[in-house]
């Protein structure tokens, strides 16, 4: 039978081939998870072990603020018991998300299943493999070493083209969940087509970041030279990229020119409110949220920071900054861009989730009636701080652009070459 | 395994902030007799009330889907209520082993809401895939639920069957 890749990795890692519908107990390469993830049946049964101690790794990333000493104390332990290596503890000092950390170390492969507790884990899924949240079924993940899965049916998108300058993967995720996503829910969706090469590894982890809130169950790039150089200097294993069968069976198929993807908002308190920026443009803001697992990457902050240039951000704004992981702020710091964003204002903290939730330590916490434009992955009510605050979410450009002008902005004016972001009516 | 109760339909995909909204967040407060006081509250404020041991929520595609940080309360929820189970077009792909491993029935049925009526009396054999309508005197043939699932549920749910696995004692 000809195959998705999907269906590949699924058929290699249980060793027979899976069809849509198939509840299986996927065999995977590893599981990451956070310093807030519950660890179930390993606190009930002290003599319960992970199934291999070197394919799990612990990132530190939520700070969460109320249980910080305890939930830490706790994965101190969990880690010495289980003899997890120390260099698989991406703890403080070396932080960073669980779904960013695996990958930048090198711990993901192609043609692999991989588990993430987090509920963004598809975001890995960008380097070629069938990475997913596995959530509450984590502690049996790590027990036996399988997930389990219901094999999704998949969608087949092709990108072609490419983005307009100032936008980036949260416009296409954007766009793709308001053109598709009632479609999509419930499948997989895996990408092809010549606009993959204009897209980065950065901008491919925030596509695939976003399959959670479009009700997918991950969204698979293909390999290319692109992630090939990406990898090479990362992985810890030798790897080969997996790609569809030509003549694969999909549930449906869909085409998207990137070149058409409008800048685009999200909410307020509706993950499914997606709109255009023109439409929310003016709006007063009382705070800027740019990271997260959705865009805390270095072309984000990079992007940012091209928007703020040598200019002081809106007196009336408080701007927080929180990179993605160590290694981003260590390149950020290298390339000037958080020496730009404290220039012009912002508070920027060490690398973690942030200000996305409201129960992480970060100097960032909205009051009754607050508005914030946010780089972050949702805009429930409460998420941020008060149930009554709105969030908008953005792409990093317009984050930078609102916080420079106190109201949601378009960075258009500010980007070298472009205008607008918004295209003239014709 | 069987399940038996009365329908309660929704024509529409019912997303976890649908059952339990998000205004309650019970991620670092487990009260599931507080979070049960909430269930399907904006949606149909008479269910709370009237709902009986063993009924069955029913829903359209994509069942449980949302921001994954609100599952568990979308299934702990209704289970303290005595929910029986979900059937739904589809589920979410995320929701539906988390609530499946948590010993929530959860079974994948096309065409539920044409098989089914509100307020129908049902009765269910997740292995023979065999709805039963009392209501309407119809017995439907659909496709089971999957073994590895039934597996899942018997055991009590995912972590009682991983130390089952592993030979260790189950959690009291």
């Amino acid at each position: 039978m000809k195959m998705t890749m999907s269906h590949k990795i699924l058929s290699a890692a249980t060793g027979k081939e899976v069809s849509p519908g198939d509840v299986i107990n996927a065999p995977v390469s590893g599981v990451a998870v956070h310093d807030s993830a519950p660890l179930g049946i390993f606190d009930t049964h002290p003599d319960l072990r992970v199934w291999d101690p070197s394919k799990i790794v612990i990132c530190y990333d939520h700070f969460s603020r109320t249980k910080m000493a305890e939930y830490h104390g706790r994965f101190r332990a969990f880690i010495r018991e289980q003899g997890i290596p120390p260099e698989n503890v991406f703890t403080t000092g070396r932080q960073g998300l669980s779904h960013q950390v695996p990958g930048e170390e090198g711990f993901v492969l192609p043609g692999t299943v991989y588990a993430v507790f987090d509920t963004q884990g598809a975001t890995l899924a960008a380097l070629n493999c069938f990475a997913f949240t596995s959530l509450w079924t984590t502690p049996s993940t790590m027990a036996l070493g399988t997930a389990l899965l219901v094999v999704p049916e998949v969608v087949d998108i092709e990108l072609t083209g490419q983005l307009p300058p100032g936008l980036t993967s949260k416009d296409l995720t954007f766009h793709l969940q308001a053109i598709l996503g009632e479609q999509l829910a419930g499948h997989v969706v895996e990408f092809r087509g010549s606009g993959i090469a204009s897209l980065s590894i950065d901008q491919r982890l925030g596509v695939s970041n976003a399959a959670n809130n479009i009700g997918v169950l991950t969204m698979i790039f293909p390999g290319d030279e692109i992630l090939e150089e990406y990898l090479r200097p990362r992985v810890r294993a030798p790897y080969e990229f997996v790609s569809a069968d030509p003549g694969a069976t999909y549930a449906w198929t869909a085409s998207i020119r990137l070149d058409d993807v409008p800048p685009l908002v999200c909410g307020p308190h509706d993950i499914d409110l997606i709109r255009p920026l023109d439409e929310v443009l003016g709006l007063p803001v009382d705070a800027a949220f740019l990271g997260s697992c959705s865009a805390g990457r270095l072309e984000d902050l990079a992007l940012a920071a091209s928007v703020i240039g040598d200019r002081t951000i809106d007196p009336s704004v408080r701007l927080i900054v929180t990179p993605i992981s160590t290694e981003v702020m260590r390149k950020a710091t290298e390339q000037g861009i958080i020496a730009s964003l404290t220039a012009a204002g912002a508070v920027v903290t060490p690398a973690g989730c942030g200000a996305c939730y409201y129960a992480n330590a970060s100097p960032l916490l909205l009051d009754d009636g607050e508005r914030c434009i946010s780089s972050s992955v949702s805009n429930a009510p409460g998420r941020m701080g008060s149930k009554t605050a709105e969030i908008y979410l953005s792409n990093p450009a317009v984050v930078a652009a609102s916080a420079l002008e106190g109201r949601i902005a378009d960075p258009g004016p500010y980007l070298t070459g472009v205008k607008s972001l918004m295209k003239k009516a014709s | 395994m069987f399940l038996k109760g009365r329908v309660w339909k929704y024509d529409q995909q019912v997303r976890a902030t649908d059952i339990v909204p998000s205004r309650y967040d019970f991620l670092k407060l487990t009260d599931w007799t507080e979070c049960s006081t909430h269930v399907l509250e904006d949606l149909d404020p008479g269910f709370r009330t009237a709902v009986r041991p063993g009924d069955l929520i029913v829903g359209g595609i994509g069942f449980g889907a949302g921001h994954a940080h609100y599952y568990q309360q979308a299934f702990e929820g209704p289970r303290w209520l005595g929910v029986g189970g979900f059937l739904a077009e589809s589920f979410d792909p995320i929701f539906l082993p988390s609530a499946l491993g948590a010993g929530m029935p959860c079974w994948t049925v096309p065409g539920i809401l044409g098989i089914v009526n509100h307020g129908d009396e049902v009765e269910c054999d997740l292995a023979t895939g065999t709805i039963k309508n009392f209501s309407t005197a119809t017995t439907t043939r659909v496709r089971p639920l999957a073994r590895e699932a039934i597996e899942v549920l018997e055991a009590g749910g995912l972590d009682q069957l991983t130390l089952r696995k592993l030979g260790l004692a189950a959690t009291a």
